[in-house]
C-alpha cells in the first residue's frame, strides 16, 4: 500500500506527459491533415497518386516501427532526435495520414452544386474552397477529428517503449522498483486511460448524431 | 510468430465480437449492460496497457494470481483479442441493427428460434454490411501485433530488434521491417476489397 501511494505523484506527472504528447501530435496532425487532404481533393489524378502513396505508407506501417525508426534509426543517418520529439513526430505523421483522409472525405462529400454556384458567382478556386466548401466540410470533420484525438491518446502509450516518461512508462518504473504494486498500478493506469478516453469517444458519437 | 499471433488474434476477436454483438441486441438487460461495459472499457484503453496488465499485473492477484501466470505470447494475443474484439462488437452491432427489422420478423414468423434467426438470417446479412469495417480492424490488429515484442515475444519486429542489438544497423532494418508490414497490409486490403465485391448484394 505504501509504495502504491508513493507512486501516485509520478503517475500524475506521467499523465501530464501523455497529454502533452497527445496535444502536440494532434495539433501537427490536424495541420498536416488539412494540407494533404485539401491538396488531394484538388489535385489532378497524376498528382494525386504520389500523395495517395504517402498517405497509404504512413497509414499502413505499424506506429511502433515508425517510432523506433525515428528514435533509433535516424541518429544513424546523422539526425539526433530526443525521445519526446521522436514520439510526437511518429504520432503526428501517423495521425496526420488519417486526418488527411478525414479532410479529403469531408471536402469531397460537399455537393458539387455548391462549388458550381460559387464559381458562377465569380469566386476563384481558393476562394471557393475557403469561403464555401471548407466551412461546410468542417461540420463533417468534427466528429471523426474528436475520435482521432482519442486514438492518439491511446496510441501515445507506445512512447513508453522509447523511454518517454508518459503514464505507462511511469507505471513501468514504479513496478520495476517494487513488483508487488503491479496489480494496483496497472489497474490505475487502465482506469486513467478509460476516464480520459471514454468521454472523448462519447462526445464524438454525440457530435456525429447531432451534425449529420 | 507474427502470422501466428495475427491468425489467433483475428479468430479470437471475431468470436468475441460475435458473442458481444449478440449480447448487445439481446432482450435481456443484464446481458446488454455487461456487453456494453466490456466494449466501452476495452475499446477506450490502449491495447499496450492491456497487454501489460495481463502479463504483469494479473499474476499478482491475491489467491488465484499465481495460477494466472500466462506465457508472454498468450498474454499478448489475449490483449489484442480483447481490444480488437471490443471494436468488433461495435462493428457487428451496427451491422446487425442495419438489417431491416422485417427480416427478423419474417424469420420469427417462420418459427425460427432466436438463435436460428441470428445464425441463418441476421448474421449472414450483418457480416456483409460490416465487412469493410471488419477488414480495417483485421489490418489494425495485424499492425498492433508489433506491440507483443515489448513483452519479449520474438515476432517479426522483435527479431529485427534482436538483430539490431547484435550488429547495430538499425535504420536499414527498421525500414525493411516497415516495408514487410506495408506489403502485408496492402495484400490484406486488396483481399478484403475482393471479398467485399464477391459478397456484395445483387
Amino acid at each position: 500500500m505504501h509504495s502504491y501511494l508513493v507512486a501516485i505523484p509520478s503517475l500524475v506527472r506521467g499523465l501530464g506527459t501523455t497529454f502533452e504528447l497527445a496535444i502536440a501530435a494532434m495539433a501537427c496532425a490536424v495541420a498536416l491533415g488539412f494540407v494533404l487532404g485539401t491538396l488531394r481533393s484538388m489535385a489532378p489524378r497524376a498528382l494525386d497518386l504520389p500523395l495517395l502513396g504517402i498517405v497509404e505508407f504512413f497509414r499502413g506501417i505499424p506506429l511502433l516501427v515508425l517510432m523506433y525508426f525515428l528514435f533509433f534509426g535516424l541518429p544513424q543517418l546523422g539526425l539526433r532526435t530526443s525521445n519526446n520529439a521522436a514520439a510526437i513526430a511518429a504520432l503526428a505523421v501517423y495521425a496526420g495520414a488519417l486526418a488527411s483522409e478525414i479532410v479529403r472525405g469531408a471536402i469531397v462529400s460537399i455537393p458539387l452544386g455548391q462549388t458550381e454556384a460559387a464559381a458562377a458567382l465569380g469566386l476563384g478556386r481558393f476562394a471557393i474552397l475557403r469561403l464555401v466548401v471548407i466551412p461546410q466540410a468542417l461540420r463533417r470533420m468534427l466528429p471523426p477529428f474528436v475520435a482521432l484525438f482519442a486514438l492518439i491518446v491511446e496510441s501515445s502509450s507506445l512512447a513508453a517503449l522509447i523511454d518517454v516518461t508518459d503514464l505507462l512508462q511511469a507505471a513501468r518504473q514504479n513496478v520495476e522498483r517494487d513488483p508487488d504494486v503491479a496489480l494496483p498500478i496497472y489497474l490505475t493506469v487502465l482506469v486513467a486511460y478509460f476516464v480520459v478516453n471514454y468521454p472523448i469517444s462519447l462526445a464524438s458519437q454525440r457530435l456525429e448524431k447531432r451534425l449529420t | 510468430m507474427t502470422l501466428e499471433i495475427a491468425f489467433f488474434g483475428v479468430i479470437g476477436a471475431l468470436v468475441v465480437g460475435t458473442i458481444g454483438a449478440a449480447m448487445r441486441i439481446s432482450p435481456a438487460a443484464p446481458a446488454r449492460a455487461a456487453a456494453t461495459a466490456f466494449t466501452e472499457f476495452f475499446r477506450n484503453t490502449p491495447p499496450l496497457v492491456q497487454i501489460y496488465f495481463l502479463a504483469f499485473a494479473l499474476p499478482k492477484l491475491p489467491g488465484i494470481g499465481p495460477h494466472l501466470i500466462l506465457p508472454a505470447v498468450v498474454a499478448a494475443t489475449l490483449g489484442l483479442v480483447l481490444h480488437q474484439g471490443a471494436i468488433n462488437v461495435e462493428i457487428l452491432r451496427a451491422g446487425l441493427q442495419a438489417v431491416p427489422e422485417g427480416q427478423r420478423e419474417a424469420a420469427a414468423a417462420l418459427g425460427l428460434s432466436r438463435l436460428d434467426q441470428l445464425r441463418y438470417v441476421l448474421v449472414p446479412q450483418a457480416v456483409r454490411i460490416s465487412l469493410p469495417a471488419l477488414g480495417n480492424n483485421v489490418i489494425s490488429l495485424f499492425k498492433n501485433t508489433t506491440l507483443v515484442s515489448s513483452i519479449g515475444v520474438l515476432d517479426l519486429f522483435g527479431e529485427a530488434n534482436d538483430v539490431i542489438a547484435q550488429i547495430l544497423v538499425s535504420a536499414e532494418l527498421f525500414l525493411t521491417v516497415g516495408v514487410v508490414y506495408l506489403i502485408c497490409v496492402t495484400l490484406l486490403g486488396t483481399l478484403f476489397r475482393a471479398l467485399e465485391k464477391r459478397l456484395a448484394f445483387g
